[in-house]
């Protein structure tokens, strides 16, 4: 099998699956700019590990990831903590004020968890997964992730936990 | 459990997978769905979706004209030159003037190997200088002779002892030369390396020559006036090792 991806897989991709990039960036980075930069990184990652983009069972479970942690790591090296998020008129968001607790809730946990753990927050706070559907994502064991949570959890209570949306429950 | 549908899974279904049965029966699922995929049309219509996808497909279309080869960890490829790329010393069309006369290959291989001394060159592609004080971006070819063995392994290693094999590009062993392989080409970047080539009539494991080569620098053990080593101690008899010692300036 050829391992890169064409010029019209790319674009399929893309057209596939950007929109939902865009709008987890948005919800994570709260600025348009800045989700556009982070659907274009994930994307060349994702033609970047093209092999294992093929090999994945639920390819959105891939987006998911690759979105992810590009984000996290936007937010940590452009230190957008410190910028101010954008009006209601962006176009990025759909649950605005869920997004922007739970993003702000992230942003106070991004001080005390580590890269994990952090993803492992934003998939259970800001998109409302179940522990099995974080295992799935991000390739570990549903145990890890049970265990994780717990430590997050608590954590998270002390900081002002914030409503999980309506998808996901432990 | 939740007893709706997570994001995650409705994005595969506007994605085009496959719908759960709850989501026929959930109005609330329903909602969340079209409300999502409106979300999704309305992005698909701003002028930043194709702007993206016009600088995705162009980063990845750059990405496509180069070479899949690395050098060092920070090592770019040069992308335009790779037809350039045959620049080894070996094969029936190649140097075969410059470096002798050509002999019948002795193993695995039907092609025709340049006999004469070993060596390893790198040359310059800017300016054709061989093994030159080479500066950061500088664009090289790695040049191979292999004194009549049918194969090599081609490492660097750099000033903290870091090993890279480069020929065959992230090899694991040596490689056939006799093999139509183009000749990796590099843009170098900073630092201080020696590039050693072991040139054998068996195919050799990298693993086997690592703690070898950690032991050596670009000299020959025991002989004070050259780079080249005919079956140095240590290394399997028939072997033969050169190296070239690089420093890579930093750009002006």
């Amino acid at each position: 099998m050829r391992p890169g991806l064409s010029p019209a897989e790319i674009q399929d991709l893309y057209d596939r699956y950007a929109p939902g990039m865009y709008r987890r960036a948005f919800a994570l980075l709260q600025r348009e700019a800045d989700a556009w930069d982070a659907v274009q990184e994930s994307c060349i990652r994702l033609i970047q590990a093209a092999s294992e983009f093929r090999r994945e069972a639920r390819p959105m479970t891939f987006i998911y990831r690759v979105t992810t942690n590009v984000c996290l790591n936007m937010l940590r090296s452009r230190a957008l903590r410190d910028v101010a998020p954008e009006g209601e008129g962006a176009e990025g968001s759909v649950d605005t004020l869920a997004s922007t607790e739970c993003r702000d809730f992230l942003v106070k946990l991004a001080r005390e968890l580590d890269e994990r753990g952090l993803t492992v927050a934003t998939l259970y706070y800001l998109d409302g997964m179940s522990q099995e559907e974080i295992a799935q994502v991000l390739g570990l064991s549903r145990k890890t992730i049970v265990r994780d949570v717990q430590r997050i959890s608590v954590l998270a209570r002390e900081l002002g936990e914030p409503r999980r949306p309506q998808g996901g429950a432990a | 459990m939740s007893e709706h549908l997570s994001d995650l899974v409705l994005d595969e279904v506007l994605a085009g997978g496959a719908r759960p049965p709850h989501l026929e029966s959930c109005g609330a699922c329903q909602e969340r769905a079209a409300r999502l995929g409106a979300h999704a049309a309305r992005v698909r219509a701003t002028p930043d979706f194709s702007r993206v996808r016009a600088r995705v497909l162009s980063q990845a279309a750059e990405r496509e004209a180069r070479p899949a080869t690395s050098w060092f960890s920070a090592l770019l490829l040069v992308p335009a030159l790779a037809s350039l790329a045959v620049v080894m010393l070996w094969g029936p069309r190649f140097g075969a003037e410059e470096a002798g006369p050509e002999v019948p290959a002795s193993a695995g291989g039907q092609g025709i190997r340049v006999k004469g001394p070993p060596a390893v060159e790198l040359l310059r592609l800017d300016d054709g200088q061989v093994n030159p004080v080479l500066r950061e971006g500088d664009a090289v070819a790695l040049r191979l002779r292999s004194g009549g063995r049918p194969y090599a392994l081609v490492v660097s290693v750099d000033a903290g002892g870091q090993v890279e094999a480069l020929w065959p590009a992230g090899a694991v062993g040596s490689g056939a030369l006799d093999a139509e392989v183009p000749a990796p080409l590099f843009q170098v970047t900073q630092g201080d390396f020696v590039v050693h080539a072991i040139y054998s009539e068996m195919p050799l494991r990298l693993d086997d020559v690592r703690e070898w080569l950690g032991r050596h620098g670009p000299e020959c053990p025991g002989a004070s006036d050259s780079t080249v080593c005919q079956e140095p101690a240590g290394l399997p008899p028939a072997t033969a090792h050169a190296a070239v010692s690089l420093a890579v300036e930093a750009a002006p």
